[in-house]
């Protein structure tokens, strides 16, 4: 129906419509990222049942790292050692490997096992407990917000870091409690996010309506405002995800993540440090793939967060 | 031209051309095409206007019936994808023909704009002195203190109370009506010759909206300003303007002095929105006639009269071509079958007679279109 | 207590729907209280239209919202059907809820964008069940009705005009067939044509099924269209109430004549005083009439004795010292 498009013009006020173009650059970075996401979970998933991806040599000794790809490294190694010479793509991998002669594609893919693992899950606890937070707060109001939005103040007044280290010291470096150190900062940030929405949406005069028909509270809560505070925590959800990656890097750099032999993203990286000078790439690889991922992350969550916005996009 | 009997002026306008023939603003033939995702969109369609010294012109019509288009455009704002075609002549002068010096101090001193917001116009980090004399700084290169003076100066004279305080306050410490006073005096503080304000009292109280009007009034009286008055509200055009013209999907279809305009309206469209608006003067319940359908799509307008769809006098022909816009002793329409003539009243009885009108458009009362 | 008073309540009325007395609403703010509403009363006969006008800010919405008990008055008493609303618990007073419903001033806001039309206006049934001639059946009929075509009703809010959405929440109101709607400035936010359709709508929908309206806007003509009777409200009092014909031919209070003498196309004058005085703080309001810093005929009874709300003359009612009941004002359109 054309009147769909006509109605609109008579009905919102709002200035002009967006141009085509500003909109299909959109679409194409929406979807390069999208794309990067979908190669990324495939290749996790997939483990080492991929054929692009060499097997690790778990028991492997301390080798020296071989470069990736092309010889351009091969001045910094010792001619006198043979292993240097050797092709990339036989011993190496496209990627090359680390000094334990692991090759380090293998190793980035198992190390995004875990990382990804820890990410998804500590989102999920922060999406279904701060959102719940979030949801009660702002629309119930009253004592229930004033609790949350103390419980919200003082865990993000808490320094995050000395909070982390406390819980993964005392409790001991598995990932369940990465996972719970991590958890008590999304959950907090989540919360303040949620309500924050949730009191823009409890606002609008929709929900007004539905009180006025005397539908019962929760009722209101499931069907009028969490619709419409799920895209925000969607795209959100997206963003944390990508934060989280990032922290549990932090955590490794510090010694505070998942003990070994588990390896993740972070570990790869701060374990890789040490020979930076003579095999960069055991750090790019998964820096790069890390900082991608993070970047593509939130796009997508941006993205979203434009795309179902009801008051951004002018529905 | 006198200078003399103008008590408010600071800038004697003897450096002022005369007007050519007395016309503050002649546009011809104005065109605005908008792109859009979804095509071409004529918002403007050939205007043609004249608007004498000292003159209020109202502009009135539906929402997205092109007023505001229409008036962004005389003061060059149109927006980035829109394009103008025909010409616009200010006090005189071609604004195409501008040096780009002359052009630096002529949008905002020789014609200014009030928009329906104030908010819009007002910075709110900003103190109210600083906003307004900003510009006169800039256009009149005035120093800080003779600046600050005549700001205190233009506080008053739109009846701001303790204009000294108001200076150093920030605009969400005024309300609304002071706010608006505030933008008309940021309007005026170059002396303008032609003021457009674009609904500057839609936002506004009854009460306070008099008293904005009455302010224009004044003004324009003492500084021999002309002024289009963009409204939405037949009411408000009534009452002050000396010319209305009524506008729809992007072109004039009525333009005549307000008493005749009232008293011996000729275009159809002009008729159903004077029927359509509850007038103070009726009885309570008075029935009201709404305008049945929509305006037209301006990305898809329907070939001949773009009022044909909905206008209860419609013959063959208005589908055929688009009525020019003509008429004697400065009473101009666009219409093939004007009320108040026997050729409306003929198409009138034949619409009834047939029970609908040449665009399909059904004459009973009660069944009134969805809108 | 200034502009206060019962005494335009018809008590003796036995179609008296809803009677509100002496109801203030009052809200805290870090400056202090605001005085919304300060000791209003009215009531609402059945099948009447009552219409609330007054400057911005003086209690309109906050007035009607209250009689609804969103949010609960501070003081006073609202009676439904006998039951004083202001003593239910939030259980007893959900079961009310039905026989009193709202339509908003924007038409896209008070529709949830994530839900169909069907959806939205069967509602009320969901939780209710029928409780009237509406039943689930029939919502195609109650979309007729209004003027919605109901074969759109799969599609969402957004695709459709600000006209259609506000008859998409006329039809939510009617639903559960209600005793009351409150229209808190239906149409203040729709182009000229499209309001005189939603104002016949409204019209008609009264009278098909005898609903009672309360219609708030600032829109004195607007005002005068669909009421039946007609309270002024100044700074959360009520200035003047009577009958819609009755009060523009003889507004009697000298708020009344200066808002009519505003009204666009007016001739008469507004006096100087209403044109150079400031809209009070509502966090201090003036002792006496609060009327008294803009009124032309104050004099000092009215900066320290509140007037009451007296007859003067048939069905209108005043607050005022000295009411303009000699000289009516013409107004002109
Ligand atoms: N920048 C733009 N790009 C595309 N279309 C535009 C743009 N600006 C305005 N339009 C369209 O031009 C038409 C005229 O708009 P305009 O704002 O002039 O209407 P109006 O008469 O001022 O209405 P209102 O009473 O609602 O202010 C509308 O259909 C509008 O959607
Ligand atoms: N939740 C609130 N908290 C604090 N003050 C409020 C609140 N709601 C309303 N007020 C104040 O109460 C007064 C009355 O407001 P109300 O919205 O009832 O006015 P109104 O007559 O409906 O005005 P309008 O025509 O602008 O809608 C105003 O001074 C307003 O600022
Ligand atoms: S009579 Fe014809 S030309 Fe005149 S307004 Fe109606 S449709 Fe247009
Ligand atoms: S005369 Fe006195 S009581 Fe009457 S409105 Fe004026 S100030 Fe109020
Ligand atoms: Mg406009
Ligand atoms: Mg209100």
């Amino acid at each position: 129906m054309s009147n769909v498009a006509d109605n609109l013009a008579y009905t919102s006020k709002a200035g002009p419509p967006d141009t085509v173009d500003s909109k299909r650059e959109w679409n194409l970075i929406f979807w390069l990222s999208v794309g990067w996401l979908v190669i990324l979970v495939v290749f996790i998933l997939l483990g080492s049942a991929n054929p692009l991806v060499p097997e690790i040599e778990r028991n492997a000794d301390l080798i020296n790292a071989q470069p990736a790809l092309t010889n351009f490294w091969k001045d910094s190694c010792d001619p006198e050692v043979e292993r240097c010479g050797r092709d990339a793509f036989v011993v190496g991998g496209l990627f090359g490997n680390d000094d334990r002669g692991r090759d380090v594609l293998a190793i980035t893919v198992d190390g995004g096992r875990i990382s990804a693992f820890i990410a998804l899950v500590v989102t999920a606890i922060g999406i279904f407990v701060g959102g719940a937070l979030g949801l009660l707060a702002g629309y119930l109001k009253g004592w229930i917000d004033v609790v949350v939005q103390i419980i919200i103040n003082v865990t993000l007044s808490v320094p995050a870091l000395l909070l982390v280290i406390f819980i993964v010291v005392v409790r001991g470096r598995s990932i369940w409690n990465v996972i719970l150190a991590v958890s008590l900062l999304a959950i907090p940030a989540l919360a303040r996010i949620v309500r924050a929405s949730t009191l823009q949406v409890a606002d609008r005069e929709f929900v007004k309506a539905a009180e006025v028909l005397g539908v019962k509270k929760g009722s209101i809560l499931f069907r009028e405002v969490l619709p419409n505070v799920m895209p925000t925590m969607i795209s959100f959800a997206f963003l944390t995800t990508g934060i989280i990656l990032v922290a549990e890097g932090g955590l490794a750099f510090l010694g505070l993540s998942v003990e070994s032999p588990s390896i993740t993203w972070g570990r790869i990286i701060s374990d890789g440090r040490a020979d930076f000078r003579d095999s960069p790439w055991v750090v790019l690889t998964p820096s790069m793939i890390l900082f991608f991922t993070v970047l593509s992350l939130n796009l997508v969550g941006d993205h979203l967060l434009k795309r179902y916005d009801v008051r951004g996009s002018g529905l | 031209m006198t200078a003399n009997d103008q008590p408010h002026r600071d800038r004697p306008d003897d450096g002022r051309p005369d007007l050519p023939n007395g016309m503050m603003l002649e546009v011809d033939d104005l065109t605005v095409d908008f792109d859009t995702p979804s095509g071409n969109l004529r918002a403007v369609d050939g205007v043609t206007l004249r608007l004498a010294e000292r003159e209020t012109l109202a502009i009135v019509g539906e929402s997205g019936s092109g007023k505001s288009v229409l008036s962004r455009t005389l003061i060059n704002l149109l927006a980035g994808n829109g394009r103008r075609s025909g010409s616009i002549r200010i006090g005189g002068r071609d604004i195409d023909q501008l040096s780009k010096a002359e052009r630096k101090h002529f949008f905002g001193v020789e014609v200014a704009m009030i928009f329906q917001d104030p908010m819009t116009s007002l910075n709110p980090v900003k103190r109210i002195g600083v906003q307004i004399t900003e510009a006169m700084r800039y256009h009149l290169d005035l120093s800080a203190s003779a600046a600050d003076k005549r700001a205190l100066r233009l506080l008053e004279l739109v009846h701001i109370p303790s204009p000294a305080e108001r200076m150093k306050q920030y605009p969400h410490e005024l309300s609304g009506g002071m706010r608006q006073r505030v933008v008309i005096a940021m309007a005026l503080a170059c002396e303008p010759r032609l003021l457009i304000a674009d609904e500057p009292t839609t936002a506004l109280d009854v009460t306070v909206q008099k008293t904005i009007l009455d302010l224009l009034d004044e003004l324009r009286q003492e500084r021999r300003m002309s002024m289009i008055l963009v409204t939405h509200d037949l009411g408000v055009a009534e009452g002050r303007a000396d010319r209305i013209a009524v506008m729809y999907a992007g072109r004039i279809r009525e333009i005549t002095t307000t008493d005749r305009l009232f008293a011996d309206m000729r275009h159809p469209y002009t008729e159903a929105l004077l029927n359509s608006i509850p007038r103070p003067d009726l009885p309570s319940h008075t029935r009201l006639h709404p305008i049945p359908g929509r305006p037209p799509n301006l990305l898809d307008p329907p070939k001949g009269c773009a009022f044909a769809p909905r206008c209860r006098y419609a013959q063959p022909d208005c589908l055929e071509s688009e009525p020019p816009l003509d008429g004697p002793h400065g009473h101009d329409w666009a219409c093939f079958h004007p009320v108040g003539t026997p050729e409306g009243a003929a198409a009138l009885a034949a619409n009834e007679e047939a029970g609908v009108t040449a665009a399909g458009l059904s004459m009973s009362e009660s069944e009134e279109e969805f809108v | 207590m200034a502009g206060t008073g019962t005494a335009h309540l018809r008590d003796g009325d036995p179609n008296v729907l809803v009677r509100v007395e002496d109801m203030v609403v009052e809200f805290s703010i870090s400056s202090g209280t605001v005085h919304a509403v300060s000791g209003v009363s009215f009531d609402i006969v059945a099948g009447e239209t009552l219409g609330i006008v007054g400057e911005s800010g003086c209690g309109k919405s906050t007035t009607a919202r209250a009689v609804i008990q969103m949010p609960r008055p501070t003081s006073g008493s609202v009676t439904f059907n006998g039951t004083d609303l202001t003593q239910l618990g939030n259980e007893e007073l959900r079961k009310v809820r039905p026989d009193l419903q709202m339509i908003f001033q924007d038409p896209i806001s008070s529709l949830n964008p994530r839900r169909t039309v069907s959806d939205i206006i069967g509602e009320g049934l969901r939780v209710w069940g029928a409780r009237g001639q509406w039943t689930s059946d029939r919502l195609d009929e109650l979309m007729e009705a209004v003027g919605i075509d109901p074969r759109f009703g799969e599609r969402k809010p957004h695709q459709f005009s600000g006209g259609q959405c506000q008859r998409i929440s006329i039809a939510r109101a009617l639903v559960l067939d209600p005793k009351v709607i409150i229209c808190d400035e239906p149409v203040s936010a729709l182009d000229v044509s499209v309001q005189a359709q939603i104002l016949n709508l409204l019209e008609d929908m009264k009278q098909r099924y005898g609903v009672s309206l309360v219609f708030i806007s600032h829109d004195l003509s607007v005002i005068k269209n669909i009421s039946d009777r007609v309270m002024v409200m100044y700074m959360g009092k009520v200035c003047e109430v009577a009958g819609a014909d009755d009060l523009f031919a003889r507004p009697a209070h000298h708020y009344t004549r200066a808002l009519m003498a505003s009204i666009p196309g007016s001739k008469a004058v507004v006096e100087a005083s209403m044109i150079e005085g400031e809209l009070p703080s509502a966090i201090n309001p003036p002792t006496g009439c609060r009327f008294n810093t803009r009124c032309p005929a104050a004099t000092d009874i009215c900066r320290s004795e509140e007037p009451t709300i007296e007859a003067v003359g048939g069905d209108h009612y005043v607050a005022c010292h000295h009411p303009a009941t000699e000289t009516p004002v013409t107004v002109e359109s």
